[in-house]
């Protein structure tokens, strides 16, 4: 076989392969293999990793979210802890604030105190008015917000000025919550005598939702 | 200077790695971030205030009926 001539090569073609260049082969090769390994990362950070450190996201922010849920919650069981213990040690006093601020009006308990107060202030009684309660629909009655409502009275009552000034204070040192709004003095003429009477009016509070029997 | 079509993949290539890894970081950005709804409501997180005036009560008693 003769190659060393162009007519022996062409006959003998056949058996020859043309290599390309090889050092552009070589960095065509590294090339394409590192596409594909770029490629390949890709898809598995996109795939795979991206999904993985979402959830990792999610969850970590969950975690912080309820630690700090259970951080409030145990902040607030401490407070409910420490008023059950004050509601435990003054339970014997609830009565007190029930005198204070009853949950119905309890207006015949009111007028017998201002009768007794009347009698140990050694004045005369003329007169007692309640007025009626009003503003409450059946819809509001039953529930549990805690408001006042105001149970009006007027007074009117004869005697000595330091027996009057008496009354007076009397109600004002009142165990059930007494605001009262107006007191004026009037000399009254009765027969030839005038008679000095005082007029009061105020309110006497009691709490809301619960049913009112008067 | 003329690039052959290996060189332009490979530039492909590098591109979709620098979208991924964006992509990756934003949203774990978002889901660190993202808003949801509080796990308390806000009548759940109400704190009571558990000091109570005892003096009350002693004035209370001092009181008439």
């Amino acid at each position: 076989m003769n190659i060393e001539t162009k007519e022996g090569y062409q006959q003998n073609r056949r058996y020859f392969v043309r290599l390309p260049r090889i050092p552009r082969t070589v960095q065509a090769r590294s090339f394409v293999w590192l596409s594909v390994t770029i490629f390949t990362i890709s898809f598995f950070l996109i795939v795979a990793i991206r999904p993985t450190l979402v959830t990792i996201a999610k969850l970590n922010k969950e975690i912080k979210d309820k630690t700090e849920a259970n951080k409030q919650l145990q902040k607030k069981i401490n407070t409910l802890i420490t008023a059950q213990e004050i509601y435990a040690r003054n339970s014997d006093n609830l009565t007190l604030l029930d005198e204070a601020f009853p949950e119905k009006s309890e207006f015949p308990r009111l007028a017998y105190f201002f009768e007794q107060v009347a009698t140990t202030s050694g004045v005369t009684l003329k007169s007692l008015n309640f007025e009626r309660i009003g503003g409450v629909t059946p819809k509001e009655q039953g529930t549990s917000l805690l408001s006042s409502l105001p149970l009006n009275f007027s007074i009117a009552a004869s005697g000595d000025y330091l027996k009057l000034k008496d009354l007076l204070k009397e109600l004002e040192s009142s165990r059930r919550i007494l605001k009262i709004t107006e007191s004026t003095f009037n000399r009254v003429k009765k027969g030839e005598e005038f008679e000095l009477q005082l007029s009061i009016s105020g309110q006497a509070s009691f709490g809301k939702g619960v049913k009112i029997n008067n | 200077m003329k690039r052959n079509i290996s060189q332009e993949i490979l530039i492909i290539a590098a591109l979709t790695l620098t979208i991924a890894t964006l992509w990756i970081y934003l949203s774990v950005h978002r889901a660190l971030n993202k808003g949801e709804y509080p796990v308390l409501s806000p009548q759940q997180t109400k704190i009571l205030n558990p000091t109570l005036d005892e003096s009350v009560f002693e004035e209370l008693k001092k009181r008439k009926i």
